[in-house]
């Protein structure tokens, strides 16, 4: 065997095991199992839980979302050093003539309220039936986790929202906080 | 060889079926958002200013105060705080007491509010608090009402404490303000 024949056989041989380890990187890279998960006819249904008009929603500037399924108040204040009710800010009704709901209504994180918070007191957030029996436990705004716990909300039945809120003395009237609270429904 | 391949898979697909399906059998969740905006301070429109009986102190921005009389010296002070409204359109006020202190040492007392017309808020009676809140009475606009303690009487010496709310009200709806008043009574 001359040296062109030894070059030649080592370079076949140098291709052969190229070829071979491209074979192997690429089956090792690309086992596949497909899975499917397919939802047919994904519908759109009225939420049976939602927002309603209280007594003091206009007082509180309160704003209902489309469907029912968001709020926003903007115009909510207090007086420095004494503390402002709004005593059915907002109702939650069930619209469900026969299902009961769980839902439970909390401040969530400490970045869900925003500006001028040392200047707050405090600010409490109730909720109450319709014979003003506070259900489940106060929502103190500002701490984190802070629960209504989860409440049973019957069939056919609305309770309403209170907010109380209280300014340190001497505060600006310049000052304002933003406070997000998040309702969450169980079982809809 | 093959087998054993195929046993893995088998066992990599179980895991991901478990791992897909987890969610699902937790709760239906339906998540919908309350969001507050812009909470503010303002300016009182109703404040607390001093009487011209007993000893009165008005606390930062006039929203709450305490009032000293002593049952020893005269049955009436007249008049101890006044309300006074700032603005233009009217409120609801009244008195409710949320707690107290050494009360039954005061044989009798009657806090009322008064301009022109009488609404009696608060009575003691006997030692014993026999009205805890009062009537709503009207605070016109730009109008001052006034504090007055009536038929203040005490059994024995001895200091008493009435923590009490003035609650001021918006007219037709359940929005309102409360402030403090501490009557003390020697």
């Amino acid at each position: 065997m001359n040296a062109r024949e030894i070059l030649k056989s080592k370079a076949l041989k140098l291709l052969s095991l190229l070829l071979i380890s491209m074979v192997i990187a690429t089956a090792s890279a690309s086992v596949y199992n497909y899975m499917y998960m397919q939802s047919l006819q994904v519908s759109v249904e009225a939420a049976d839980v939602r927002f309603v008009t209280g007594t003091d929603s206009t007082a509180a500037g309160a704003t209902i979302g489309t469907n029912g399924t968001y709020v926003s108040f903007n115009s909510m204040a207090g007086w420095p050093n004494s503390t402002r009710v709004y005593q059915d800010a907002v109702g939650i009704q069930n619209f469900n003539s026969t299902s009961s709901y769980t839902i439970e209504l909390k401040f969530d994180q400490a970045g869900d309220w925003s500006g001028d918070t040392p200047d707050i007191d405090y600010i409490y957030v109730k909720v109450f039936n319709a014979t003003n029996i506070q259900q489940g436990s106060t929502i103190t705004v500002g701490s984190a986790s802070s629960t209504t716990t989860a409440i049973n909300l019957p069939a056919s039945t609305t309770w309403h929202v209170q907010w109380e809120i209280k300014w340190k003395a001497g505060t600006l009237s310049t000052k304002k906080v933003s406070v997000k609270l998040t309702l969450i429904v169980t079982g809809e | 060889m093959q087998g054993h391949i195929r046993g893995r898979l088998v066992i990599v697909n179980v895991f991901l079926l478990v791992a897909l399906l987890s969610p699902a059998n937790g709760s239906v969740l339906n998540v919908s958002y309350s969001l507050a905006s812009l909470i503010s301070a303002e300016m009182p429109k109703v404040i607390l200013q001093s009487g011209t009986a007993g000893t009165s102190f008005i606390y930062t921005n006039s929203t709450s105060a305490k009032v000293s009389v002593s049952a020893f010296e005269a049955p009436t002070y007249d008049y101890v705080l006044k309300i006074n409204n700032t603005v233009t359109y009217a409120w609801k006020i009244n008195l409710t007491v949320y707690s107290s202190l050494n009360v039954d040492r005061v044989s009798n007392a009657t806090i009322r509010f008064h301009d022109g017309t009488t609404s009696d808020q608060i009575i003691i009676s006997e030692g014993v608090i026999t009205q805890s809140e009062g009537p709503q009475y009207d605070l016109l606009g730009n109008a001052t009402r006034y504090i007055s303690i009536v038929n203040l009487y005490a059994s024995t010496s001895g200091t008493s404490y009435l923590y009490v709310y003035l609650r001021i009200l918006v007219p037709s709806i359940s929005t309102y303000s409360l402030f403090i008043i501490t009557f003390e009574i020697t």
